[in-house]
């Protein structure tokens, strides 16, 4: 009895990669995030990470390597020029997972030159590079095709892609849910004045009718609960088919009030990104089509994704 | 390669997913007996997992960061320079374009916060108001139980650096000079008085140094 729905899921799990389209998708889109980021970050590289920096390090890994912090921040434009060379490599899809792994690593890096400046969306954009890692995502995008494999193999590399593409999504809802909880044990957003607060701060005023509107209490009340409401709900709702596009929706539009009034910006793409996952894989699939079909005509039956 | 082999990696895979969630579960869920248990053991652990809480609590109050200059000699009086109201405000003028605002803001404001948070981490805030009443005493002796703490004096560092940057914006003849690094919150108007606009907004000190001459 107990072994039936284990051998369900395992057969699930190693039948195909599920997500094939999007996995390599968000490899692309988090790519670009990862160079948008490098060239608005551009003018401020001196500040960030070169040994003239105001900021001191605390103590972490990049103090204990060979020459130190000294050494490392001595030559930040290296490393800078080996990020971009390596998130080139990975639009692409050149050297597949070892380059994923590279990356990885050299984000990680970079963190740890300037803790201070990681913010939740960096943190995510991190775990996502992690779990690409494993992912298959190079049936699409990339230069060269997939030399072809056994069937063992095949099966092996599907299981880790859609582990990797479950682990993905666990990581947004475990984000939400445990944001959620910790606001249901916190009085402000108990008794619904989070909201005014947090768009009351100057450090988050993005517009000039935050204060206008947070003057509103039923608008401080509608968003402070709608916020734990929608937290709390999203990593179960999520998984049903009949709330997945309302909770969507719901979502997308609660990171651009984020973005818009609080001037959170790379973080709510990260987390916007990761809700393709939970589209099926044939409907974007068809979607992509129909875009070619739109921008290249008839030319993109010959000009396929590979 | 054999079908035994990707067998027993593919069980592997799925058992250290398992195992990978459910820690990841159990450090996310805040203030959590497990994690707790977990972080009070082993504290580096916790860098692993991210507890996520977006604005929990939201912050009643609004720092504000003082460089406050003045000749050693003591004979002329004290310049006062803000430093945070003044970021916020240039990220307010240049949105959504500000990113080099953005990124002063960030690395100045964490390390302010991370002094507030190791100083008041075992005690009560003081309640003085700003200016005026300081309780430096009191203060001075919360500062003293973390002065070798390694956080704590990078963060000092960091600010004792900033405004070396923030005099040389300003032009600001450092020669015989000292200087007094003073943050304070400000509060914003509590939620059950968002409707009286004359109440008194107060601002607390809660960290303060002595005064110290202004190295080049």
């Amino acid at each position: 009895m107990i072994l039936q729905p284990v051998k369900y899921y395992s057969d699930w799990l190693t039948e195909e990669n599920h997500k094939s389209f999007y996995l390599a998708f968000l490899r692309v889109a988090l790519s670009l995030w990862l160079l948008k980021e490098i060239c608005i970050n551009w003018n401020s590289f001196d500040v960030l990470y070169s040994p003239s920096t105001f900021v001191v390090l605390k103590n972490n890994l990049i103090n204990r390597l060979p020459g130190g912090l000294a050494f490392v921040r001595g030559h930040y434009r290296w490393i800078i020029a080996f990020y971009i060379f390596i998130i080139f490599l990975n639009i692409f899809g050149i050297g597949r997972w070892f380059t994923g792994l590279l990356l990885f690593l050299v984000v990680d890096f970079l963190q740890k030159m300037n803790m201070s400046f990681v913010n939740g969306g960096d943190y995510m954009a991190k775990l996502i590079l992690l779990y690409l890692i494993f992912a298959d995502s190079y049936k699409y995008f990339v230069l060269t095709k997939q030399r072809n494999v056994g069937s063992d193999e095949r099966k092996f590399t599907n299981l880790l892609s859609n582990l990797a593409a479950v682990s993905i999504m666990l990581q947004l809802c475990v984000a939400y849910f445990s944001s959620g909880i910790a606001k249901i044990s916190e009085p402000l957003w108990q008794n619904g004045e989070a909201t005014y607060y947090a768009l009351s701060m100057e450090r988050f005023m993005g517009t000039a009718f935050n204060k206008y509107i947070a003057q509103y209490k039923w608008v401080d009340y509608f968003t402070n609960f709608s916020t734990i409401c929608f937290e709390l709900l999203f990593p179960f709702l999520i998984w049903v088919k009949n709330w997945r596009k309302p909770l969507l929706i719901a979502g997308v539009l609660f990171h651009l009030c984020i973005y818009i009034f609080l001037m959170i910006y790379g973080f709510q793409i990260v987390f916007v990104l990761i809700y393709g996952m939970f589209l099926p894989n044939e409907k974007l699939l068809y979607f992509s089509r129909e875009c070619k079909a739109f921008f290249f005509g008839k030319r993109s039956e010959v000009i396929d994704f590979v | 390669m054999k079908q035994p082999f990707f067998r027993l990696l593919s069980y592997l895979c799925i058992i250290t997913f398992l195992i990978h969630w459910v820690a990841v579960f159990t450090m996310a869920v805040p203030s959590n007996t497990v994690s707790k248990i977990i972080v009070n053991r082993s504290p580096g652990f916790l860098t692993t997992f991210t507890s996520w809480k977006f604005f929990t609590p939201p912050y009643t109050f609004n720092n504000r960061l003082y460089f406050i200059v003045r000749d050693i000699n003591g004979k002329n009086k004290a310049d006062t320079i803000e430093v945070l109201a003044n970021i916020s405000l240039q990220k307010y003028d240049k949105a959504p374009f500000n990113q080099e605002e953005n990124i002063i803001d960030h690395l100045v404001n964490h390390d302010v916060g991370n002094i507030k948070r190791l100083v008041w981490q075992m005690k009560k805030k003081p309640t003085g108001t700003f200016p005026g009443n300081s309780d430096s005493l009191y203060i001075a002796s919360a500062v003293a139980e973390v002065a070798y703490n390694n956080s704590y004096r990078a963060s000092l560092a960091t600010l004792n650096n900033y405004y070396k940057v923030v005099l040389k914006e300003k032009n600001i003849d450092t020669l015989g000079k000292e200087i007094k690094i003073v943050i304070t919150e400000k509060k914003i108007r509590p939620f059950k008085n968002i409707a009286d606009s004359d109440f008194p907004i107060q601002e607390t000190i809660s960290f303060e140094t002595a005064y110290n001459p202004i190295n080049k």
